[in-house]
């Protein structure tokens, strides 16, 4: 090997490990067997692992009377109806948690999460612990919330203040999906939303954070919002937020239409987001193509809510990237056409990339 | 498990052997490939995947003396490619103003197949500054984690970074002369 000595030489020299754990390793082991297409390691017991304990914990949040639930534990993000397939697809996409905290009489349980490295959407679960303890209903709200990362939370312990606008914290200002009445004990179940703030990629797309640990806090249980407090709290949990490795990326090499001079370059499709890079617009060129939607292999469609555009000129051309947050969790895996700029493009694989054709 | 082994078992058992060797040597990998990629996590995590794939592409080729070199050596090739794709430019981003230009040097290094020799005439160079060059061209450390290492300051690193090159440069210009 004509390089050998140079081997030799670099490989004598001792350097600064990151270590890592036997998890990592597994991962990055896998990876490499699906590059080089060789057989995985036999993963079916973790499959049936994952199902079982999604079956328990769905099982587990039915015997606690939140029955009234009928799309599973994470809400108004399970794309269908059926309580136990979103259970088991939320818990191939997410992590279960599991965690209870107790305070003033009433016991918040943090379920789960799902995260693509750029939005984390966590499911819990409010019950009163006592007979004294007041009994929720679909009025309740926790006025207090945030997650934010690991060293903010620091931060905000020795300071007494958080850094909103920290780059690297998530701040969560709104809470998703409406607490929904339980059975008999009144438990609540509730998702909320956050946008984990990473650096801003520019033109290309900003790149997914990867694991972190958070720390996710609870407060100011109230009746209502303006009603009486219930309880203080605060619940907080540590929470280490892993991105799923569901992210679809897809070259795009061919796009049938256009959107006057717009070239569709890159597609990013994750459970939680739709985002897309855009190049070589003439200066003058109307605005960018916005993605709005992802439509699945069963038929559902899937739109975006909040969206947003990056725009960037050099030397008279202008590239950049556009997304929106879906309103649903998807598998990546099964989508199968794309709604840009209110037009459905089916997605098709050409050569070593990928083209979208135009389709009803 | 010794790299005589592993190599054995890339050669025999490809997927158990790419088990061992992200065990073995993943967190090397991905400290190197992330000084390149630090702001990619994902491209980074594909990115010491592929470094994975192409020991097993060459275990026939590998020893054990050069299977730690190899994997550092594939490490930063293939993330400064990576890199480069993504940004499409060709600096490096690492922020050091001159780096541009080592990196420049070190291509024209590497791209000259006569001057892939002249591994051996950075060995033979009084150390550390063979060393300082590798660290800092390959392993793709910082002057300031160099200086660290070495007790020198950042700014000292960088003036010795400079003179090896100004040898080497003369050393390429010497073969070139000879023909």
């Amino acid at each position: 090997m004509r390089d050998e000595a140079l081997y030799r030489a670099v490989g004598a020299l001792e350097t600064e490990e990151q270590p890592l754990d036997e998890l990592q390793a597994a991962r990055l082991a896998r990876r490499a067997r699906e590059m080089a297409g060789l057989a995985q390691p036999a993963v079916k017991s973790a499959r049936r692992w994952k199902l079982a304990l999604a079956a328990a914990v769905l099982l587990a949040l039915t015997a606690c009377a939140v029955a009234g639930f009928s799309a599973g534990w994470f809400g108004s993000y399970a794309t269908d109806g059926d309580a136990q397939q979103s259970a088991a697809l939320l818990t191939e996409l997410g992590t279960v948690i599991g965690e209870s905290r107790t305070a003033g009489g009433y016991t918040v349980t943090l379920l789960g999460a799902i995260s693509d490295g750029y939005d984390a959407v966590l499911a819990f679960s409010a019950l009163p612990q006592d007979k004294e303890a007041a009994p929720l209903d679909s009025r309740s709200v926790f006025t207090k919330n945030y997650l934010v990362q690991k060293q903010s939370a620091d931060q905000l312990q020795q300071e007494g203040r958080l850094d909103l606008y920290d780059w690297f914290a998530a701040e969560d200002l709104r809470l998703e999906g409406w607490p929904q009445a339980g059975a008999k004990d009144g438990a609540l179940l509730f998702t909320a939303r956050y946008e984990l703030r990473g650096p801003n990629g520019g033109g290309a797309l900003r790149e997914p954070l990867g694991e972190g640990e958070y720390l996710f806090s609870l407060g100011g249980l109230q009746t209502a919002q303006g009603g009486q407090l219930l309880a203080e709290g605060p619940w907080e949990f540590a929470v280490t937020l892993s991105p799923v490795q569901q992210n679809r990326d897809l070259a795009l090499g061919q796009t049938e239409g256009g959107w006057e001079g717009y070239t569709l370059a890159q597609l990013r499709i994750t459970p939680l987001n739709l985002s897309m890079v855009w190049e070589n617009a003439p200066a003058d060129a109307g605005s960018p193509p916005m993605p709005e939607g992802v439509r699945l292999a069963d038929g559902q469609e899937i739109l975006g809510g909040l969206s947003w555009t990056n725009r960037n000129e050099e030397q008279g051309a202008v590239f950049g990237s556009s997304g929106c947050k879906l309103k649903k969790a998807v598998d990546p895996q099964q989508v199968q056409a794309v709604r840009v700029g209110g037009v459905w493009y089916a997605l098709e694989q050409s050569g070593e990339g990928w083209a979208l054709r135009e389709t009803v | 498990m010794e790299d005589v082994k592993l190599i054995r078992l890339l050669q025999e058992r490809p997927g158990e052997g790419l088990d061992a060797l992200a065990k073995r040597y993943g967190g090397l990998i991905f400290t190197v490939v992330r000084r390149v990629l630090e702001r990619y996590p994902q491209d980074a995590e594909e990115v010491a995947a592929d470094v994975l794939v192409r020991a097993w592409r060459s275990a026939g080729a590998l020893r054990a003396e050069t299977l730690r070199g190899f994997l550092i050596v594939t490490a930063r090739n293939l993330a400064i490619d990576r890199w480069r794709q993504l940004t499409r430019r060709r600096e490096l981003p690492l922020a050091e103003d001159d780096r541009v230009q080592e990196e420049a040097f070190w291509e024209t290094l590497e791209s000259d197949e006569g001057a892939r020799a002249l591994a051996g005439a950075l060995l033979a160079l009084p150390p550390p500054e063979g060393e300082i060059f590798l660290r800092y061209h390959l392993l793709m450390e910082t002057a300031a984690q160099i200086g660290e290492r070495y007790g020198l300051s950042e700014g000292a690193v960088r003036a010795r970074l400079r003179r090896t090159r100004e040898k080497l440069a003369a050393k390429l210009r010497e073969r070139s002369d000879l023909g």
